[in-house]
């Protein structure tokens, strides 16, 4: 069973990058706090800095100043196999393109992430996977993923970033490939996971659907929070 | 961690190019492993067919034309010893054997060669069938002759060296002699398999030379009259020990004659092809290099389609090191296979270009893979494991970022 979700607080959060005209702020968000187990959507144009900031509070991206706070712990300051570690067992990601591999059967596909620690896949986690395909209706025996449906590729990888049992889930555009059906099956899924099962689930869309579902939001605009002021997001 | 499944799954992705890359592997390693075996080989074999010729005594010149001419039947132009030294060499008791080898006739391709009994039976060990000959009529044939025991020929004027029967030549000239095989040798491993071999009185008597007997007499062999005894190309002696080896090489090196053991020709060949192997050696290293340095460049290039893969890989949580491991595994996969089916191929290789030699030259080369090519199958797989090493440390450092976003 997963763990208590952490409380997310972002303090000071800048993400600089060098342009030819000179040093460009992509995100600058100065106080975020998001409750455990809520379920949270981030909105805004292209460009805007939504991904950046999916990346930033996954640890992925090392931001140019302040700290990301996760329950207490600061990811900055995770040497870096802790916090491959720490994001394997923590946070679950989800893309637009799937990233399945083509080769791999969807039940392969769901238990690659139990390659990062173990030379084999442990009895336990094989019937976690199993779990999961089925509790969302993929049909899971095919040889391939590519035999399946776009929306049931993208629960075969909601799978994969949940066999670890995160207690956070990150959806980077996640209905956006998907027909309407799909995409409404999918945001289900995900709206699911943080009121049923108290994960604490954050998705970056453009999809009004799914950001009209959501409910709760932020818009971000060329990297600043608007708000400008501090969020407090709770359940 | 066990980046297995990834590596098998990019391998499957990419398989008719993985393969391509194993194939090029496996053909350089093909390359240098046969070069090697087979240099090896023509030194074994080389020697072997030499093993027989002790000491050879023949005009001044050059010693590795009489070697060439005189062991492994090759056409060429060495003057004849001086009768009179002929007759001295050939009747010399200190030498167990004293035989004149004497060339210019062939039959159905093979060279005939004439010899004395003793020398015939030298070479041969046990007969295969038959026994030597024992008169000037009578021959006997090397094991890969094609020519039947019992079989009656006429020997033609001129030697088969050109890679058609002389006999097929309507413009040859046969001798007006018959001949009859009376026996066949066990095979030797050299050219005097695709020999005839014959009495040296019958090619002196065909060739209107005195036979080193008298006129009307039949004898065959020593002791030889030193009235009647023409020069020949070569005497092969086999003295009875090393001492006596030595004692008569220094009695023949005179001004009409020179004496010298094949050994020291051959070891002077070696040193010349010791450096040609070094240097096909280096050229093989270097293309084996050149071969995964350019399969290496493919796999990066490969790499570079699963940038965002791997960058998505870290997302999930993958260590660096998983991701490190998912490249080396595969470079190791092309590596591995390539050179152990180089070695193979090489195997291939070296068997069909020894027999191709053999039945050319009659030397018998023995393909044999030994340490020397298994260390350099094994110094291409560890070559291959350190080379791996380059495109995992590239796809190790692929900045997650702007990988994620590369798509």
């Amino acid at each position: 069973m997963k763990s208590q979700a952490p409380a997310l607080s972002v303090r000071d959060l800048k993400v600089i990058y060098q342009d030819q005209a000179g040093p460009v702020t992509a995100l600058s968000i100065p106080v975020l706090n998001v409750s455990p187990g809520s379920l949270l959507a981030i909105t805004g144009p292209s460009g805007s800095g939504k991904s950046t900031f999916l990346y930033a509070i996954a640890g992925l991206l090392r931001p140019s100043q302040g700290e990301v706070t996760w329950g207490g712990r600061i990811l900055q300051t995770m040497p870096e196999t802790i916090r491959d570690h720490w994001r394997r067992h923590t946070i679950g990601f989800v893309f637009q393109d799937f990233h399945l591999m083509p080769e791999l059967s969807p039940l392969a596909n769901v238990l690659l992430p139990a390659s990062f620690e173990n030379l084999s896949v442990s009895r336990a986690l094989k019937e976690r996977a199993l779990m999961l395909l089925e509790g969302f209706g993929v049909p899971y025996k095919r040889a391939s993923v590519v035999d399946l449906s776009r929306g049931e590729q993208q629960r075969v990888a909601l799978a994969r970033a949940l066999l670890f049992d995160p207690p956070v889930l990150l959806a980077d555009e996640p209905t956006a490939s998907l027909d309407a059906l799909a995409g409404e099956q999918v945001a289900q899924t995900l709206e699911d996971l943080s009121k049923q099962e108290g994960r604490t689930v954050i998705v970056v869309s453009h999809d009004p659907a799914l950001i009209n579902r959501i409910g709760t939001r932020f818009v971000l605009e060329r990297g600043q929070a608007r708000p400008a002021a501090s969020m407090e997001l709770v359940r | 961690m066990n980046p297995l499944p990834m590596i098998i799954a990019t391998i499957r992705r990419h398989l008719w190019t993985y393969l391509l890359f194993t194939l090029v592997v496996a053909i350089a390693t093909g390359i240098g492993v046969a070069i090697t075996s087979q240099e090896a080989a023509l030194r074994k074999g080389s020697a072997r067919a030499a093993d027989k010729f002790d000491l050879i005594i023949a005009a001044p010149g050059s010693q590795t034309d009489v070697v060439l001419e005189a062991i492994y039947l090759r056409p060429g132009t060495v003057p004849l010893l001086d009768p009179a030294m002929t007759a001295q060499a050939l009747n010399d008791q200190r030498a167990k054997i004293a035989s004149p080898i004497g060339f210019g006739d062939s039959i159905k391709g093979s060279p005939i060669v004439g010899t004395t009994p003793d020398f015939a039976t030298y070479l041969s060990g046990n007969w295969a069938q038959g026994r030597v000959f024992q008169s000037e009529t009578e021959a006997v044939i090397g094991s890969a002759v094609r020519l039947k025991m019992g079989d009656k020929f006429r020997p033609s004027h001129g030697m088969a060296h050109t890679g058609h029967d002389a006999d097929d030549d309507h413009d040859e000239e046969q001798h007006n002699v018959d001949l009859h095989v009376v026996g066949r040798m066990n095979p030797t491993g050299t050219p005097w398999d695709n020999a005839v071999i014959v009495p040296i009185e019958l090619i002196w008597r065909v060739h209107g030379l005195p036979t080193g007997h008298a006129p009307d007499s039949q004898q065959i062999g020593r002791p030889y009259d030193p009235a009647r005894v023409p020069g020949v190309p070569a005497i092969v002696m086999h003295p009875d020990s090393i001492n006596a080896a030595y004692g008569l090489r220094n009695v023949y090196r005179t001004p009409v004659s020179m004496a010298f053991f094949p050994a020291e020709v051959l070891v002077k060949l070696y040193d010349v092809l010791g450096d040609v192997r070094t240097i096909m050696n280096w050229l093989a290293m270097a293309t084996q290099g050149l071969v995964v340095l350019s399969m290496l460049a493919g796999v990066v290039a490969i790499l570079s389609l699963h940038r965002r893969q791997f960058a998505v890989l870290r997302a999930l949580g993958a260590p660096k090191a998983y991701i490190f491991f998912c490249v080396w595994g595969q470079v190791v996969f092309i590596a591995v296979l390539g050179a152990l089916l180089g070695l193979l191929l090489g195997s291939g290789i070296a068997i069909i270009v020894s027999m191709v030699f053999t039945n050319s030259t009659g030397i018998s080369l023995p393909a044999i893979i030994g340490a020397d090519e298994y260390w350099l199958v094994a110094g291409m797989i560890v070559f291959g494991l350190v080379a791996a090493t380059l495109p995992a440390f590239l796809a190790y450092r692929y900045p997650v970022i702007e990988s994620l976003r590369a798509g």
